[in-house]
């Protein structure tokens, strides 16, 4: 190997190794009782003095443990060309054992109280993370480097409990919960109906499943167990919020006194939930509404995206569907400048160190076909810390990032 | 710069969160010891292994179940008088407010609703809650016996549980039909195949037979009050034989009695008089926010204006036409049974406030004004209503307000709360004594016992006819035309049947009966499908809504309550 010249570093890794997780609420181990105004009640009939209640407000679980996540890899990481060239590659495999959840809240048995944590069945991930770096000179003046990394992981549930048709639902979505978690899928994939466009004649109208004000210009609802009638159990999963892959991009260029780097960011192959459209492609909530509303269904727009327009729009048109389901690729120039360090020569008269000049960009630029506010939401997490990664990839009107421009002067005396 | 400083940090904060969560998907290598560090005692709230159980202990769970009645946390989407099932969903009412408000509530009016329908859920959520603080009480009686209570100075406490426990699955019994009853200790919520009525009626038998005839706090149920609702169950049964002698006992013995004013059962000033068989117990002012406890479900349903009771918001919750129709009188001071919609009773619907409007004159019954605000008569001390200027959207909700909610301008800041008008602390009434002479009435209809039948309805109009108790006019007239006399004869049973169901309407209009009788009675298709036709005319977004016979009678199950039941709850049919 020492006499491989081009060779100046190379590592070939592999690894095992055990990772314990507890990162749940504290005390769920215990049931605790609460005493709010929810729970006081007027029991004299005073008009203005309550008697004080109390009621179980989160349900514990004694038996309590650690998940466990055992994870093999093995990789390479080597350095060629005396180091100009930096190669990493990494494959992974971890399977996340006990799972510590929280439980699904059945409202029957326990009402409003918190569910109770579990450790339930186990979730695998797998994937790679690989890196490739270039740096090198081309003459005193002008240096350069790049360096691009691209990571992929598959997620899968694989199993939840004794029952197969076991599931963990997320967050509400005011009136639906569009993310399902169930042994076979990816955590936190879409649920709900597939709409396959719009009944434009009486034919379609015949075809499709019956639903509550079903008509020329209404949704076309997939009857995904072909009873002729379009109802819960006509819901499927309809997309997954994890990216095939995600990759970003770091340049920089040095020309004498000028300082140039660029860096992208990006993520392809994960759906986003586009819940901002419940409010405004529908007559879901009062408020402003999108201008695919001029882009309904009617007699003379045939071609339109949404539904004829109605005050009393047919059943199922605020439930969980594959309307809201889009693709949420993108790419991010995430960061750009340009910089001017001021000559040696200026400097020594000013009697400083250094002083540089530099506009950088952020967020300056994005690729995507997402027709929401920001396509980066693809892993946020909504809610509190109660239904960890139950609930991913669903775009509720997630504040953007910023587009941002900076003038700046570093000075070093 | 401080707008770019608090972006930073909400990116920051976002980077922070997607970092956890890669964390958690690509696990990196490390070994760490287990410590349990999972049993670290939490703070603010009361462990289960600190508690003592007592009698204290028990009540103070009960008082929590008692809290519930309200729909709290359900908020105005799980009311506990059942304003937008009962009533929007009947010929009473309209979701009111502008259409595209709560469109939820559309769905409710026009028989649309889907298994998502946030009141539906909430409700659910809701009574659910209520029965499982029900059976919290329960299981921590055992729990003090277990500790060395006395088992008999926990009975009371435990009947007034099963009594509430009855109270929540009738009021989900109703809307649903098909629900699981959920008894103290069940670790997986049962399946919902079959009937639980009996179920029910053993907790209120079981209550009936424990609790005293009198308790110290008007609030708690008694003895009488396990029986009225007894009584309810059988007649939510059509089991006229098994509510007979029950009816007969409370009516005979009990401790309630018609007020002599109608408004008096809507005054905050009043609750608890000695109509009110049981009440859900509002208030306001009472330490914490100040409003909590006040009448969250009505929150929504007040006059679109400032100068109005509720502070302006949000004007849900109109009476419709054809309820104001049926408070006409003919002549002879009777309603008109059969021909009450033919002609409107003239409204300002199209008028604008400040053009000049008559209002009515031709016979009304005094009760329309305590049920109905409409322009131009008195409004609890708030001045004649004003017409379509305390109206959020004329067009769509039409030109009536209720009134049964609010308070009196006087009670401002005592009644209703300070700095949130929208709350008070009127009661919300769950059964009135009215409620119990009316099904004896009918009782007594079916069995052909016409003159007894209206005896009752006319102690019912004698109180309503008692001239103090009209709506007046500043100079102390009557607001309006108000001629109503009692029945002279029932001349056969179907009119005794129907003038019974009349006044029961008239009487309880806005208290969240009406769509539950037409169903009780079986004629929910009919009088429904009738209205929404001759509705729609003025209602525009009536238009095309059908009750569906074998469906409509009973509300979907939310899906939340399915899906989390791991297949134990099937869907109504027909959803």
């Amino acid at each position: 190997m020492k006499n491989i010249s081009f060779i100046s570093d190379l590592k070939i890794k592999a690894g095992y190794g055990e990772l314990g997780n507890e990162s749940i609420p504290q005390g769920r181990i215990f049931s605790q009782y609460i005493n709010d105004d929810d729970r006081n009640y007027d029991l004299r009939g005073s008009n203005s003095v309550i008697s004080s209640g109390y009621s179980l407000y989160i349900i514990g679980n004694p038996d309590l443990e650690w998940e466990t996540t055992t994870t093999k890899n093995i990789g390479i990481d080597a350095a060629l060309f005396n180091n100009k060239l930096t190669l990493g590659f990494e494959y992974y495999n971890s399977l996340t054992e006990n799972l510590l959840i929280q439980d699904q809240a059945d409202i029957t048995l326990i009402g409003n109280a918190q569910a109770k944590y579990i450790n339930a069945g186990s979730v695998e991930n797998k994937g790679f993370d690989f890196s490739l770096g270039y740096q090198d000179q081309i003459n005193d003046n002008l240096k350069y480097y790049a360096t691009v990394n691209v990571s992929s992981y598959k997620n899968t549930v694989k199993e939840l409990s004794d029952n197969p048709d076991h599931f963990l639902t997320g967050n509400l979505a005011r009136e639906t919960r569009p993310s399902r978690t169930q042994a076979g899928q990816p955590i936190a994939s879409f649920h709900g109906f597939i709409i396959d466009g719009i009944i434009q004649n009486e034919a379609e109208r015949n075809a499709t499943g019956d639903y509550l004000g079903k008509d020329i210009g209404t949704f076309k609802y997939r009857d995904i167990n072909n009873d002729g009638v379009i109802n819960d159990d006509d819901r499927d999963f309809i997309g997954s919020p994890h990216p095939d892959f995600t990759y970003s991009a770091n340049m920089g260029l040095e020309y004498k006194n000028f300082d140039f780097t660029v860096f992208f960011q990006g993520s392809q192959g994960n759906d986003i939930y586009n819940f901002t459209k419940f409010f405004t492609d529908f007559n879901s909530f009062p408020g402003g509404k999108s201008r695919d509303y001029l882009n309904s269904w009617s007699p003379t727009n045939t071609g339109g995206k949404l539904p004829q327009l109605s005050n009393n729009p047919a059943e199922h048109y605020s439930s969980a569907s594959s309307y809201y389901i889009e693709d949420g690729s993108y790419l991010r120039l995430k960061n750009i400048q340009l910089g001017y360090n001021l000559p040696e020569s200026v400097l020594s008269k000013l009697n400083i160190t250094k002083l540089r000049f530099f506009i950088q960009a952020k967020n300056l630029y994005t690729w995507t076909k997402y027709s929401g506010l920001d396509p980066e939401i693809n892993l946020q997490q909504y809610g509190g810390g109660d239904s960890v990664n139950l609930d991913i990839g669903i775009d509720r009107g997630a504040y953007p990032v910023a587009r941002t421009f900076i003038m700046g002067v570093n000075l070093t005396l | 710069m401080r707008k770019h400083h608090s972006l930073e940090t909400a990116k920051k904060l976002k980077n922070k969160q997607m970092k956890k969560v890669i964390l958690f998907i690509l696990t990196t290598l490390a070994l760490i010891s287990c410590e349990k560090e999972l049993d670290i005692n939490p703070q603010g709230a009361l462990v289960e292994s600190v508690i003592e159980f007592d009698k204290k202990w028990v009540d103070q769970q009960l008082i929590s179940a008692y809290a519930i009645l309200d729909g709290n946390p359900g908020y105005f989407w799980a009311p506990a008088s059942n304003w937008a099932l009962g009533d929007v969903a009947s010929d009473d009412f309209h979701k009111g407010s502008s259409i595209d408000d709560q469109p939820q509530l559309n769905d409710v009016e026009r028989f649309s609703s889907g298994t998502t329908n946030i009141y539906l859920s909430r409700k659910w959520e809701s009574l659910y809650e209520g029965i499982s603080r029900t059976n919290q009480t329960l299981v921590s009686i055992d729990k003090a016996i277990e500790e060395g209570t006395s088992k008999e100075d926990l009975v009371i406490l435990g009947a007034e549980a099963r009594f509430l426990r009855a109270h929540y699955h009738m009021d989900a019994k109703k809307i649903w039909n098909n629900i699981p009853f959920m008894k103290e200790g069940l670790i997986a919520t049962p399946p919902n195949d079959t009937d639980i009525w009996p179920s029910i009626e053993e907790d209120l038998i079981y209550a009936s037979e424990n609790l005293p005839e009198n308790q110290e706090d008007p609030g708690r149920a008694t003895s009488w009050v396990a029986k009225a609702y007894l009584a309810k169950a059988h007649m939510f049964q059509n089991d006229y034989q098994s509510a007979r002698p029950i009816l007969d006992n409370i009516i005979n013995e009990g401790p309630f009695q018609l007020v002599s004013i109608y408004h008096d059962n809507f005054n905050g000033d009043k609750n608890n008089n000695s109509e009110s068989v049981f009440a859900v117990q509002n208030s306001v002012n009472d330490g914490g926010d100040g409003f909590i406890n006040g009448n969250r479900g009505n929150r929504l349903n007040h006059p679109y204006a400032s100068d109005a009771p509720g502070g302006g918001c949000c004007g849900f919750f109109q009476p419709s036409q054809n309820l104001v129709n049926a408070f006409k009188t003919g002549a002879d001071g009777l309603p008109l049974l059969d021909t009450f919609n033919d002609i409107d009773v003239t409204s300002d619907q199209g008028i604008t406030s400040d053009i000049p409007f008559t209002p009515y004159i031709g016979n009304l019954d005094p009760r329309l004004d305590w049920t109905v605000g409409r322009r131009g008569i008195e409004y609890l001390e708030w001045g004649p209503m004003p017409g379509s200027r305390w109206i959020r959207d004329q067009s769509n909700g039409g030109p009536y307000v209720g009134k049964k909610h609010e308070v009196l301008k006087s009670q401002e800041g005592s009644i209703s709360a300070t700095g949130f008008p929208q709350y008070n602390a009127i009661n919300t009434p769950l059964i009135r004594y009215s409620d119990v002479l009316l099904w004896r009435a009918e009782i007594y209809a079916d069995d052909g016992q016409l003159t007894d039948a209206m005896n009752l309805v006319n102690r019912i109009r004698a109180r309503a006819a008692n001239p103090n108790g009209f709506v007046k006019n500043s100079d102390g007239t009557p607001a309006a035309n108000y001629v109503i006399s009692e029945y002279t004869t029932f001349p056969d049973k179907e009119y005794a049947i129907k003038a019974v169901r009349f006044e029961r309407r008239l009487e309880l209009a806005s208290e969240g009966h009406r769509f539950f009788d037409l169903v009780r009675w079986g004629i929910a298709p009919q009088v429904l499908n009738k209205y929404i036709n001759e509705e729609s005319s003025k209602r525009v977004y009536l238009n095309g809504a059908n009750f569906t016979s074998q469906k409509n009678e009973y509300y979907p199950i939310p899906l939340d309550a399915i899906n989390s039941s791991e297949g134990a709850l099937k869907q109504n049919s027909g959803y």
